[in-house]
């Protein structure tokens, strides 16, 4: 047998280890199930008649976690990056990347684009698929709840599906009358602000409008970690020095972030939805000092903005419709620039790029009978994308991309600006059947048409087997692709230094070339849960997957240097490619423990055990080497302590095992540098119905024991192979309700 | 070796299942509406706080007024116990002045008689519930509301602070309150 073979009936067999009990499934009684529900999700349970179907958690193939409003609030979720760091099987590398920041790894996916963003069903990452900063920025004082799906499930949802989706769900504009707004400040320079606000128009229309605000100066790190940021010379690649070590900087690395939202609803049948966040960080970020000036305005702005629509109708009391027309939009300001080593420290390391997306869909929900429901649906979107390299000026975004007139420096060579436009048709089929009380199943296939790469097909293939009342085993295989994003194809960049050859090029070395020809990673996931509630404040889950990604984009040496720049000659040039291949497996065991001590004394308790490994081959011939950003083991736990609704106290724990990071270990063939591994501690107090008990209070403590630790990163050979992190910082907040 | 891309089989797995599917049998567990207000009448418990901090009895006695809309369902739930209370279940045909409940649920086969029951419990501590419309807007505590597909409440907190009884501020911002 294989190796990957035995891994797949490895996942099999620990499926059926839990199906210890006679097979039967829910009866009347199972009333019984809905009792370990949160007030939100009672309240946004829909009452069905007995000819119509209801599913909850516990009838997805799909593993799902689900942060209720009451969760989100208690463990100070403030933004999507504080949520995925209590995942189990995710991994976050803070303030390592110079234009995402945050790294994240799920279920052994590297990178952010391989997961959806949505928000009500639409989507809001990066409307062409690239990577975007998950920070501050996706702040969720709008979420009424966040559902967080793990695996394939391209099969509904096209392109990049392929970790998972993550779903913030708003309240209904009608459910979300009165205002509340919060305000806060804390360590090394932070300060947030929030508000949300609804109004009922008229008996049939309501609209919810919010927006945050955040900045932090973020802590020195120079100060806290001596060794790891001297003041050393700038120099080239060419040895010059740029700066001296006597004038270096101090160290800086500032964010700064905001958001609005917008719903208005028209009954239940219209919503019409607005989202837009902006994120700022340093372009330094994850430099090492010798490599990058750490500078203010060497700064990366993104801004993301959402326009949806969802017309929901029901053509027969079986069949119902949905209508979606979404717009989205991607910017980087032109402003922002990089001022590092790959720019000799110059002033001319601009960069631009902006993309759209626009699109129809229609889906439809068709309960065929009390058994069966299909979920069909059609889609068409266009797309656009503009991608510059290093400019030695601001792009000017009132001029065409011809029009620019910008050369590279030191030569007369136009710099060339990258637009794509395509579009994709798609179709997918989804039946649910519930073969009997115990077994259910769903089968399920999409179909992209990419104007640019092709016909994709992508299966979707799922078992639910309650084996006992309170036992529920769960299959599920999915395929799914990560179309190329703009950026991995046309995001170039070199500088030349102005020597010619006897022929007149421009010679240029250590370029990046673009590749049209990409084509999109393909990956298969099967998982298998084991959903164990013995009790009804009791619940253990147990979460195995194994993935493959193929024709994954890898960075390689060019043999024959593409020669892009008319009038240069470009040599030792890297491009981007369709030629790894990758492997994750893990599994992930969770506990969810709800309390009672007497009328007062209430907790929830949480925890997540992990275990993951991981390879890549970058080519046909390459060495197998670890997969990069991972630990092997790490524990996630965390308790809610309430006393009556009056106060909360949140501990959580986090230890993080060694992880791997991208920079090879040259002593042993296959293996990769690992960042120690860390044990780290926050703390979160509220205080609620203070003043005229509209009032709450927070304080949130971060790195409580002030310990110094360090996250993976290494992503180049100018960047920091451990980050350092941040000391103990503070933050306290004040929210009031109207 | 590779996993085989297996359209083939699941095309044919697809052709198998879809007609056997559509003939499977209509077994399913639909949520009626008096299951949801059965697990949210269970539920309430955790959301109210007794004068004085009191400890609520161990077992919490819930009582049903008049026609039980519920069927066996309250005593499917109260096999278990919910957040350490093991939970009691006592029908009752009549107001009587020896009461002893802890969570009264007044079924619409009351209705006509809601504000005598309403005016016959002042003083006895216990909390109302009912779906009954308009019975928080009588005096009752704690109404069970439907609108469209979802179950709701609606919450009179002066007619339970009468009591020396207090909502929990998640119900509260999660429910409609009447002034």
């Amino acid at each position: 047998m294989s190796g990957y073979a035995k891994n797949y009936a490895a996942i099999f067999l620990l499926s059926l280890a839990g199906c210890w009990s006679t097979a039967h499934g829910a009866d009347d009684g199972d009333v019984q199930s809905l009792l370990p529900l949160s007030l939100d999700e009672l309240f946004a349970t829909k009452v069905v008649t007995a000819s119509r179907h209801q599913e909850n958690r516990t009838d997805s193939p799909a593993h799902i976690v689900v942060f209720t409003r009451e969760q989100i609030r208690e463990r100070r979720y403030k933004n999507l990056a504080d949520l995925l760091e209590d995942l189990p099987g995710v991994d976050i590398q803070r303030g390592t990347r110079s234009s995402v920041y945050n790294n994240f790894t799920f279920q052994g996916h590297v990178n952010n684009n391989k997961m959806l963003i949505m928000l009500n069903g639409v989507r809001i990452d990066h409307p062409v698929g690239g990577k975007i900063p998950v920070a501050e920025n996706f702040a969720l004082y709008n979420a009424k709840q966040v559902e967080v799906l793990y695996g394939s499930a391209a099969a509904l949802y096209g392109a990049d599906a392929a970790a998972g989706v993550i779903n913030i769900i708003t309240d209904h504009a009608a459910d979300a009358e009165g205002a509340w707004v919060s305000a806060g400040g804390g360590s090394f320079g932070e300060t947030e602000a929030s508000l949300l606000a609804g109004v009922k128009l008229n008996d049939w229309m309501a609209l919810t409008v919010g927006g945050h605000k955040q900045s932090s100066d973020r802590a020195r790190l120079d100060q806290y970690y001596l060794k790891d940021f001297p003041k050393v010379d700038a120099k080239t690649f060419s040895g010059s020095v740029a700066v001296p070590s006597v004038a270096r900087e101090n160290y800086t690395g500032g964010t700064a972030g905001d958001s609005l939202y917008a719903r208005l609803d028209a009954g239940d049948d219209l919503t019409l939805g607005y989202y837009r966040n902006y994120f700022r960080s340093l372009t330094s970020t994850g430099d090492r000092p010798d490599t990058t000036l750490y500078l203010d305005n060497a700064r990366w702005d993104t801004a993301i903005e959402t326009m949806y629509g969802t017309l929901r109708f029901n053509l027969t009391p079986n069949l119902k419709g949905e209508l979606v027309v979404d717009y989205s939009g991607y910017e980087v300001d032109p402003a922002s620039k990089y001022l590092n080593i790959y720019t000799d420290f110059q002033d001319n390391g601009y960069v631009y790029d902006k993309a759209w997306r626009r699109g129809v869909e229609q889906n439809f929900n068709w309960r065929v009978n009390d058994a069966n429901t299909v979920l069909a649906g059609v889609g068409y979107k266009d797309y656009y994308a503009l991608i510059t390299p290093d400019l030695p000026k601001p792009y000017n975004t009132s001029l065409s991309p011809d029009a620019q007139g910008l050369a590279y420096p030191n030569t007369t060579l136009p710099i060339p600006v990258f637009e794509a436009h395509y579009s994709n048709t798609s179709a997918y089929f989804q039946l649910q059947s519930e073969w009997n009380k115990a077994v259910s199943t769903m089968i399920g296939a999409r179909y992209d048409q990419h104007s640019a790469y092709g016909a994709s097909v992508n299966p979707r293939l799922g078992m639910v087997w309650h084996n006992a009342p309170d036992s529920h085993i769960k299959l599920l295989y999915g395929e799914a692709f990560r179309a190329p994003a703009p950026e991995d194809g046309f995001s170039t960049f070199g500088t030349f230094g102005g020597a010619k050859n006897s022929n007149g090029l421009y010679l240029g070395n250590n370029f990046r070339s673009p590749n049209f020809d990409l084509k999109p990673e393909t990956s298969r996931n099967l998982s298998a849960a084991w959903d164990w509630r013995p009790r009804s404040n009791l619940n253990f889950i147990a979460n195995a997957y194994y993935s493959e990604v193929d024709n994954l984009i890898v960075t390689s040496s060019e043999a024959v240097p593409t020669q892009y720049i008319p009038g240069a000659l470009l040599s030792q040039s890297t491009i981007k490619v369709n030629a790894g291949k990758e492997m994750h497996q893990g599994i992930d065991l969770i506990l969810n423990w709800r309390n009672q001590f007497g009328n007062a004394w209430s907790s929830d308790t949480w925890g997540g055990y992990s275990y993951e490994t991981g390879h890549i081959k970058e080519s046909q011939n390459a060495l197998t080497l670890a997969q990069s950003y991972i630990p092997e083991q790490k524990l996630k736990l965390g308790n809610t302590f309430r006393y009556r609704d009056r106060y909360t106290i949140t501990p959580k724990l986090y230890l993080i095992g060694a992880t791997t990071t991208e920079r090879n270990d040259k002593t042993q063939p296959g293996e990769r540098l690992k960042t120690p591994g860390y044990a780290l501690m926050n703390l979160h107090f509220g205080a609620h119905k203070l003043a005229d008990r509209n009032l709450s209070a927070y304080l949130d403590i971060y790195n409580l024991f002030d310990r110094r630790y360090y996250v993976a990163a290494g992503s180049s050979s100018t960047t920091f192979v451990n980050m350092p992190q941040p000391p103990r910082s503070a933050m306290l907040t004040l929210e009031y309700r109207f | 070796m590779a996993l085989p891309r297996c359209y083939g089989w699941l095309g044919a797995l697809l052709a198998l299942m879809l007609p056997a599917g559509l003939n499977a049998h209509a077994d399913q567990s639909a949520i009626s509406e008096y299951s949801l207000k059965a697990v949210l009448l269970f539920k309430l418990p955790q959301f109210v706080y007794w004068p004085d901090g009191a400890t609520p009895r161990n077992p919490q006695i819930f009582c049903v007024l008049g026609a039980n809309p519920f069927g066996k369902i309250l005593e499917k739930l109260a096999r278990e116990p919910v957040d350490a209370h093991t939970a009691e279940i006592v029908k009752l045909a009549a107001i009587g002045d020896n009461i002893q409940c802890d969570f009264l649920y007044i079924s619409r086969s009351e209705s006509a008689g809601m504000e005598t029951i309403i005016r016959k419990l002042v003083g006895k501590r216990m909390v109302s519930v009912s779906d009954i419309p308009g019975f928080a807007k009588a005096g009752g505590m704690v109404e069970l509301t439907v609108s469209g597909e979802r179950v709701g409440v609606m919450l009179n907190r002066k007619a339970a602070q009468k009591q020396g009884l207090e909502f929990n501020a998640q119900l509260l911002r999660l429910a409609k309150t009447v002034e």
